[in-house]
């Protein structure tokens, strides 16, 4: 039953980046994050121009194209990852049309008003955040769930020294991951019985529906525990101890991809604060200066 | 008339994606009422999805379908048809969630819509029926009970709908030897009391080559055999074109007629018990 649930976003691939070790994603996912924050959105006090700032987040597009072209991962996956957030970007953009008070007044109703570097500003934000959340959806997209959390476990071994429980978190997050599908194909089978004994959970208003949820709910947790139960037995019979140190299955081992990955976007992050503190608004001034600004 | 009628029924999961698998292919058969009939076959061969259709919670989209007379791919009929076949999944107790033995049985009749002396009239029917004492089970927590009486409360859950047909889904499984022959006494007593036309999903030929009265064997989401047990099981070939095995009667009838015995084909225990008893007259006298 329901075999065509793919499990998180995971899209299988053989690309370049899917090749990459989870660590290097984990932290270029990072750098491109720092850097997507420091291209200036703001009008600032020693920059007047309201463009000021459109050149890098055209050199982050280019990234961005430069790294899904490498993933290979459709254009409709990553798309999909900003229809969930959609929402909020666009009461974000509306709430800062509107509040902004910089610039010139281009239309105004009472207390509401729109000033030119408002629409700038909007702009900015909404490119910030849309390439924010295209840029995070790569690292789920082109790494399995497995080496993330493993991943993850090799990035944070440095806080075992301050009695962070790193393994055991990694441990607990590669469990709940792994018993996703199961607990899935669980409740499909729940609501199937439940539903043939009468149930519907599409009727009624919202309270209705938040009842009508129960009967699955609860054989749902009983079941969870039953299978807590049973793994913790089955990890206590092959003498699992979280204590000791463990050697892994699969060594992960960065390469010659992780090196070019590596210099690739930290070459991205030192162009945007480039751009920022050195360069001023040149390369802003020469390809948006003649039709955007004063 | 028929209790259930199916003609050329296909299904495929995840239809025009990479994941597109065919679990039934042209599936066509007849129950009768009063019948007790048996879907056998291995795991994955479309039993479930077989069920599934009969109560609407897969929607047929190939085929066509009556199951009481009534249309099963009109929409109108969904509702009703829940009610009409009651359906016992694999490890019903799984499904409980009250706090009360009584609220669980409850469930189902409430979903009907039925007044509450009619709920109760029904709840207190199905708990005795399913042989557990209403004064002493109704207000304890399904959860505090063993796993026989678990899953009598869950059978309780269905036939308190007072459905027309009922289809269970490997009661069986999981019980000791013990519970398995409750579970079976129950169904011939659910049958011959409450429900007379029953549906049963197995993968133990012994038990349904006692109970049935007609089989069909699935193998990859086609019909293999259609008849009843005696028909289904002198297939020579039946072990190979299901994977399934021979009843354990039958498995030794065919044994002994390789050593060269003239005897009958059987089913069931009984019928080689007394098998065995006439060869053994005839060698006397």
């Amino acid at each position: 039953m329901f075999k065509d649930i793919s499990f998180g976003q995971y899209y299988p691939s053989n690309s370049f980046v899917h090749k990459l070790d989870a660590r290097t994603k984990l932290l270029l996912t990072i750098v491109f994050i720092v850097a997507l924050f420091f291209i200036p959105s703001n009008v600032s006090n020693r920059i007047e121009q309201a463009w000021y700032g459109y050149f890098g987040y055209m050199m982050t597009f280019a990234v961005l194209l430069t790294i899904i072209i490498l993933a290979r991962v459709p254009i409709a996956s990553i798309l999909k990852s900003i229809k969930g957030v959609l929402l909020i970007i666009v009461i974000m953009a509306v709430i800062n049309l509107f509040v902004s008070n910089q610039g010139e007044v281009l239309w105004a109703w009472r207390r509401l008003h729109i000033t030119d570097a408002a629409i700038h500003t909007t702009i900015k934000l909404i490119l910030r955040l849309v390439m924010l959340i295209i840029g995070a959806s790569i690292l789920p997209l082109t790494t399995t769930p497995v080496a993330l959390s493993d991943g993850l476990e090799s990035l944070l071994k440095p806080l075992k020294v301050i009695r962070v429980p790193v393994h055991d978190m990694a441990m607990i997050l590669s469990i709940a991951l792994r018993f996703i599908p199961t607990l899935f194909e669980e409740t499909q089978k729940i609501i199937a019985t439940q539903k043939a004994r009468g149930a519907s959970f599409d009727t009624g208003n919202i309270f209705k529906r938040a009842k009508a949820l129960i009967p699955i709910l609860i054989p749902l947790f009983v079941s969870s525990f039953r299978r807590a139960d049973e793994l913790a037995f089955a990890m206590d019979s092959r003498c699992y101890n979280a204590t000791s140190k463990r050697t892994k299955y699969r060594v992960s081992k960065m390469g010659w991809r992780d090196a070019l990955a590596f210099i690739f976007m930290n070459a991205y992050l030192v162009a945007v604060l480039m751009d920022r503190y050195y360069w001023v608004f040149e390369m802003d001034r020469i390809i948006f200066g003649g039709w955007l600004g004063k | 008339m028929s209790a259930i009628e199916i003609k050329n029924l296909t299904y495929t999961y995840s239809k025009k994606t990479p994941f597109e698998q065919t679990a039934l292919k042209d599936v066509s058969f007849v129950v009768e009422e009063g019948e007790t009939f048996g879907i056998i076959g291995e795991t994955g061969s479309g039993k479930s999805t077989l069920i599934q259709h009969l109560n609407g919670l897969i929607r047929m989209k190939d085929g066509e379908g009556t199951v009481l007379g009534k249309d099963i791919k009109d929409k109108k009929n969904l509702k009703q048809l829940r009610f009409d076949v009651g359906m016992v999944f694999q490890y019903p107790e799984y499904q409980l969630f009250a706090d009360t033995v009584e609220q669980d049985v409850a469930f189902g009749p409430k979903n009907m819509g039925l007044q509450k002396v009619e709920i109760d009239r029904r709840v207190r029917k199905a708990i005795e029926l399913v042989g557990l004492n209403y004064d002493r089970f109704a207000q304890r927590s399904p959860f505090e009970l063993s796993g026989g009486e678990k899953r009598r409360v869950a059978i309780a859950g269905v036939i308190a709908m007072e459905p027309k047909i009922l289809v269970l889904d490997e009661p069986t499984a999981g019980l000791d030897p013990q519970g398995r022959e409750d579970i079976l006494a129950l169904i011939r007593k659910l049958k011959e009391e409450v429900c007379p036309t029953i549906i049963i999903v197995t993968h133990n030929m012994d038990e349904i080559a006692k109970e049935a009265d007609h089989i069909i064997a699935l193998f990859k989401g086609e019909i293999v055999y259609n008849g009843t047990p005696l028909e289904v099981f002198s297939h020579e070939d039946f072990k190979e074109k299901t994977r399934l095995e021979f009843p354990t009667a039958t498995y030794i009838a065919n044994e002994i007629r390789k050593q060269g015995v003239d005897i009958k084909q059987v089913v069931t225990s009984e019928e080689l018990v007394s098998e065995l008893a006439r060869i053994k007259e005839g060698k006397n006298v």
